[in-house]
């Protein structure tokens, strides 16, 4: 058996909800606050050996068929991520996230002078594909960033 | 003359196609000629700058009191309720109730979108941060057509400062609505930002990019120019590089073509020459005065006032 199959048993198998996998390392925990999973029963498997991605997190959710489009919320974070739904212990469903057309209240704008650093409002961003690169524009300051020029989130 | 609000704003050059921008500037040149109507009597302007300026504010309350309206509002936030924490929120919800329209600057970028936002009354952006000012491109726009008679495929130079200026960011998306040729010339480190080349290309925008004046001055209409910053210069590791490279000098205008015109919004330093005053192609002191008439057809418009 191949050490990476070995690792794959020590993450629970479950028999109704969400799988989501190929999340790049260290995104796991953020995702899990970002789909507000508090209320479910799940796995989170941090920093696992993957053959693509070198490593990887996995995060399983009992009880929640994850729809594409609750999905999009991650894939700014995590765009390689995949999600299955299972039901009975079987995969009946699977899907790359989507990316979605806007964001909301995920991302703080990293420019100081925009107002939405400075005021209580929505952080809203419209994704935005800009020569095959993902592009976030700010809805207020209009200023527009790659996924590596932004530092902070608000989860 | 009772006023009728149309809650229109007008936050970005953006808000307006094509055909808006030509009706806006036609119902300037009425202005321009015939500017003092009771359009908007009995309505009250809301300026509210909560950092200095004093063109813009000053030529919103000419026009304003031109067509008859009246004007309440600050200069200095420092005077508000602003200073004891009030969000700009409730600030503009509170003027709203007070005034017909509002004109706000702020430091801040994207205010004028945050206030329309919040506002029951129109509101007109007059400058927020370093990102739009749209009356002072509808003055610009204003000022190539009434000197040119077009704006449809004109040759037009802007040279300066072309990385961090918002009102040439404004302008050139603006000129890529009417077959404009553009010819950026700057300083390499301060050229135009690739999301506003992106924006020109979708636009079918022809442009290129130039380090000297001379390369392009036979070829065209407009040279618009703009402040370089020393500070800005050093910012961005070209300090090394002469500014005298993008000032305009009298000398340089031999072999400009005839109908050539000269623009700048203002306050200049030391990029325009005094002594280009005096030559025909001098275009930016009419400029300023633009001011008024495109205001009043922009306070005219929001307030419903056309008719």
């Amino acid at each position: 058996m191949s050490p990476i199959a070995e690792e794959t048993y020590t993450i629970a198998a479950i028999q109704n909800g969400s799988v989501i996998d190929h999340i790049p390392a260290g995104q796991g925990m953020r995702l899990f606050r970002l789909l507000q999973l508090e209320k479910y029963k799940v796995t989170i498997g941090l920093q696992y050996p993957s053959e693509v991605m070198g490593e990887k997190d996995i995060v399983k959710v009992e009880g929640l068929e994850i729809s594409e489009e609750e999905s999009s919320r991650i894939a700014i974070f995590a765009p390689s991520t995949t999600v299955a739904i299972i039901r009975d212990g079987e995969v009946v469903q699977k899907f790359q996230v989507p990316l979605p057309e806007t964001i909301h209240n995920v991302i703080i704008c990293p420019n100081p002078r925009c107002i939405s650093n400075h005021e209580a409002t929505s952080r809203t961003f419209s994704v935005l594909q800009v020569r095959k690169k993902i592009m976030l524009c700010c809805h207020y300051c209009e200023r527009t960033y790659a996924h590596h020029e932004i530092n902070e989130y608000e989860v | 003359m009772p006023v009728k609000t149309s809650s229109q704003h007008l936050v970005s050059i953006c808000d307006l196609d094509r055909q808006q921008i030509e009706e806006i500037l036609v119902k300037a040149k009425e202005f321009k000629q015939n500017p003092r109507q009771s359009l908007l009597q009995g309505a009250v302007l809301g300026t509210c700058f909560f950092e200095p300026s004093t063109r813009t504010r000053l030529s919103f309350e000419s026009a304003m009191k031109r067509l008859g309206g009246d004007v309440i509002g600050f200069s200095d936030n420092k005077v508000t309720s602003f200073q004891k924490g009030e969000s700009l929120a409730d600030t503009i919800r509170v003027i709203g109730g007070y005034v017909d329209v509002i004109v706000l600057r702020h430091p801040l970028e994207g205010a004028a979108k945050l206030a329309a936002e919040v506002s029951d009354v129109p509101v007109i952006n007059a400058g927020d941060g370093t990102n739009e000012h749209p009356t002072q491109t509808l003055l610009d726009l204003f000022s190539i057509w009434e000197s040119q008679g077009t704006l449809e495929g004109l040759h037009i130079g802007v040279m300066g400062d072309l990385l961090n200026g918002r009102t040439v960011h404004s302008l050139v998306k603006a000129c890529s609505l009417f077959n404009t040729r553009l010819y950026f010339i700057s300083p390499p480190s301060l050229q135009l930002p690739a999301d506003i080349c992106d924006e020109l290309k979708r636009n079918s925008a022809l442009f290129s990019f130039h380090h000297t004046l001379d390369d392009v001055m036979g070829q065209l209409d407009i040279l618009y120019m703009t402040r370089i910053q020393k500070e800005r210069m050093a910012v961005h590791g070209d300090s090394h590089l002469p500014r005298s490279g993008y000032v305009l000098r009298p000398e340089l205008l031999d072999g400009v073509k005839e109908t050539f015109k000269i623009l700048h919004p203002l306050p200049r330093v030391d990029e325009l020459d005094p002594l280009i005053d005096a030559t025909p192609y001098a275009y930016y002191f009419r400029q300023a005065q633009n001011g008024i008439p495109v205001r009043q057809a922009v306070l005219s418009g929001v307030l419903g006032g056309n008719s």
